[in-house]
């Protein structure tokens, strides 16, 4: 964490934050249908922006280090739902915003399944691990290069290019599976 | 066309962006090789997650974001120490310490040296727990260390096994908050560790899940 370097610090971290601040909440958009979940992921990562600041300022690929970081800790809220005997209704196509059912051309059962079916995804990328996911959706839903993944996690392209590839696969094998198909039960009530 | 061809145009012939040529070939081999079929499903799956849109943040979320995260309340998140009384031997450091139930400090319970302290967690709620660490004099610089063993974490700063601050503590005892909370059924201990250029101690918590 940034210690007494005063305001601007504070200015130079705005600075370097606003430019991928659309990215980041897009991002977590796409992954959690809720605004308000949303909004506290993408201020979880604003939070270790902050902490790691010193690192940060000295990264060429900041806005792939911030995105590693958000579906990073994406995965570490998933894990823990998942992992607790109440259902969190708030995330998901239970609560999808109603404002994006309005938008496109898509039909609302066509977005509902969209929505199902990115329920099903993000579970089977919490089997995958952090690591893997992150760098997988980095390349096919952010569009980061080989060559820039290579610069963020100093891999050689080749090493990168065959993760993807058994990332993808393993995820393909996952999406096939009709035990991650089965909806996650919800706890609605009860009593110890 | 071999499989690497396939997984690097996968993306585009998912796009539909590939030439018929290309993409002709690509699916031919997909027919024929189950990896590259597995690895196609799982790039039409990144391709659904990708479409779910790029939604602009809501105006005034970037200022509020930066103004939560920047102001002191927010950095507390961050462990933190206060101060109180006295503490025999050098840097024999002994921890006074002490195992806190529902983030309540009860009373700090002086344990012997080689005494564990437990503390119990939670996989739906993050509990503060309270270590004291009671020094004879001031030491400037020393530097704490916590690491975690199994399924734990520290609010806030996700899935990091080990975290270490370098802080000046004032003679008696300092109080660290640690709020954690468990990811897991094999929640393991906590090590705390002091160290300072005189000397070192550790101090180990073990964890227990509530059910």
């Amino acid at each position: 964490m940034p210690t007494g370097r005063g305001n601007s610090t504070e200015q130079r971290y705005r600075a370097l934050l606003e430019p991928h601040f659309g990215a980041l909440y897009a991002a977590a958009r796409r992954l959690v249908a809720n605004p308000a979940d949303a909004e506290d992921l993408v201020q979880d990562v604003c939070l270790k922006a902050f902490q790691r600041f010193d690192e940060l300022e000295t990264i060429e690929y900041q806005r792939a280090w911030l995105l590693k970081i958000l579906y990073h800790r994406f995965i570490d809220i998933q894990r823990s739902r998942d992992r607790s005997p109440v259902d969190h209704a708030e995330t998901g196509s239970d609560s999808a915003d109603p404002d994006s059912l309005s938008q496109g051309s898509l039909q609302p059962d066509d977005i509902l399944e969209r929505e199902m079916r990115a329920d099903v995804i993000i579970r089977a990328m919490d089997i995958l691990g952090r690591e893997a996911s992150s760098l997988l959706a980095l390349h096919d839903i952010e569009e980061f290069s080989l060559e820039e993944l290579g610069q963020l996690t100093g891999l050689p392209v080749g090493t990168i290019k065959s993760r993807l590839y058994r990332t993808r696969a393993k995820l393909g094998r996952l999406l096939s599976n009709e035990q991650i198909q089965k909806p996650v039960l919800t706890v609605v009530g009860g009593k110890q | 066309m071999n499989c690497e061809y396939v997984s690097d145009n996968i993306a585009q012939l998912v796009a539909g962006t590939l030439s018929a040529e290309d993409a002709v070939a690509c699916k031919t081999h997909i027919a024929a090789c189950r990896d590259c079929r597995d690895a196609l499903h799982g790039a039409v799956a990144m391709r659904t997650m990708r479409d779910r849109g790029n939604a602009a943040p809501p105006a005034g979320l970037f200022e509020r974001i930066t103004t939560e995260v920047t102001r002191p309340k927010a950095r507390e998140r961050a462990p933190r120490f206060w101060l109180g009384a006295a503490f025999g031997g050098a840097l024999a450091a002994s921890l006074l310490a002490a195992a806190i139930a529902l983030g309540i400090l009860v009373r700090p319970v002086a344990l012997p040296q080689d005494d564990v302290a437990r503390f119990s967690v939670a996989t739906y709620e993050t509990r503060p727990m309270e270590i004291a660490i009671d020094v004879d004099r001031p030491l400037a610089g020393a530097k704490i260390s916590v690491m975690l063993a199994g399924d734990v974490e520290v609010e806030g700063f996700g899935s990091l096994r080990e975290l270490s601050w370098s802080d000046d503590l004032e003679s008696g005892v300092n109080r660290l908050t640690l709020p954690l909370r468990a990811i897991g059924e094999d929640v393991g201990q906590v090590v705390v560790r002091l160290s300072h250029p005189d000397s070192e101690q550790l101090f180990v918590v073990k964890l227990k899940l509530d059910s």
